[in-house]
């Protein structure tokens, strides 16, 4: 007989008396061990023999039967699908994880240069206040510029403008004997204009 | 049906379940429903709870059972679930096995009044499930399993997941403990 430390059979066969079904103590217990053995085996025949619940074993086999039924649904439509399914999606995988890394190849290869290269500068012609303006392009006459005004007779503000226009065509000697008689003025006491000036 | 009598047969009907054969499936219920309901109710005292664990457990080994093949671990393979389940709901519930009380012996259900030898039989029972009551949790375990499910000791440790040695070494010290509880056990007997 194979015995543990404590000289209990491991192969089942005694010789104590026992409820049917119960393995029977090997021999490393005592008589008062045994006499508990039996005794709790004796008083647990009402714990064994407890009822089931009316109509337990219909609700466990109607439970039971609906798992089954809910359990098989995705195996039956994992089984519909083709065996090469697997293999299909790792080529899938894979495809994709070599496109990435294509990807990402061309990027470091054509992307590098163009991040290490210096800022491209962007030169912006600033013309100073006062500097002449290019007027090759401005061939607009007087009567055109009236007429650009008198479109944009709504906005006010350019109606000041309106004097500017006028002494656009003007040549230097229009001008000059006008200044000449302004000054001639100025230094001629007859005319009183300086003393007006300083007098007001 | 006692399908530990015959092991060929068991193994037969096991192979219909997987082929899906519910009539099969109705007699390994019938077989063992009735002795998992026993053990689950003798630890937690709850014909509800006994019951709902019970179904969960034969549910889980039917969806399970697909290209079972019965080598003789069915049996601690149904229990070894069903206590499982009923530690996990007993930890959720915060509470543990409740001891068997005189409920169990004292013919409540019946209202009967024993009398003489059966009163004392049901007397000594409460007696000493109540000292197992005070044992350690896998002791009682243990001391369920052997006289409620009648399992061996092979089967239990199969069920418990310890190793055999294990299980009757601690088969061992729960008979000691239980006769240093009921303090002077030759009495009773």
């Amino acid at each position: 007989m194979n015995e543990d430390k404590h000289g209990i059979s491991r192969s089942g066969s005694g010789g104590h008396p026992h409820s049917q079904g119960i393995e029977p103590l090997g021999e490393g217990y005592d008589d008062l061990d045994r006499k508990l053995d039996a005794r709790l085996s004796s008083t647990s025949h009402e714990l064994r023999s407890t009822p089931v619940p009316a109509g337990f074993i219909d609700r466990v086999f109607e439970a039971s039967i609906e798992a089954r039924n809910e359990a098989e649904a995705p195996l039956s439509f994992t089984r519909g699908l083709p065996r090469r399914q697997p293999a299909a999606l790792k080529l899938v995988a894979l495809a994709a994880c070599l496109g990435i890394a294509v990807t990402a190849a061309l990027w470091l290869v054509n992307g590098q240069p163009t991040r290490n290269a210096p800022d491209p500068v962007v030169a912006i012609d600033i013309q100073a206040p006062g500097s002449s303006l290019a007027t090759d392009s401005i061939t607009l006459s007087s009567e055109a510029e009236w007429a650009m005004l008198a479109s944009s007779r709504d906005h006010r503000q350019l109606e000041r403008l309106s004097t500017l226009v006028v002494t656009r065509d003007m040549g230097f000697g229009d001008v000059t004997g006008d200044l000449a008689s302004v000054i001639d003025a100025i230094h001629d006491p007859r005319l009183q204009t300086f003393d007006l000036e300083w007098q007001r | 049906m006692a399908f530990e009598e015959d092991k060929a047969r068991l193994q037969a009907t096991l192979r219909r379940v997987g082929e899906g054969d519910e009539e099969a499936w109705r007699e390994i219920i019938e077989s063992y429903g009735p002795r998992v309901y026993a053990l689950l109710f003798s630890r937690c005292r709850n014909a509800e709870l006994a019951e709902e664990i019970a179904q969960s457990t034969f549910c889980t080994v039917v969806t399970k059972i697909d290209g079972y093949q019965e080598l003789g671990k069915f049996e601690p393979w149904l229990f070894r679930i069903a206590m499982n389940r009923l530690r996990d709901e007993m930890r959720r519930r915060g509470r543990h096995a409740i001891p068997v009380s005189h409920e169990v012996f004292g013919g409540v259900a019946t209202g009967d009044k024993p009398g003489g030898a059966e009163q004392e039989q049901r007397d000594l029972g409460e007696a000493l499930w109540g000292a197992i009551g005070e044992l350690a949790e896998a002791d009682q375990q243990i001391l369920h399993l052997r006289h409620v499910s009648e399992m061996s000791f092979k089967q239990i440790a199969e069920v418990l997941d310890q190793p055999l040695g294990t299980v009757l070494a601690r088969h061992f010290r729960a008979l000691k403990r239980v006769r240093e509880i009921l303090g002077d056990p030759e009495g009773l007997f």
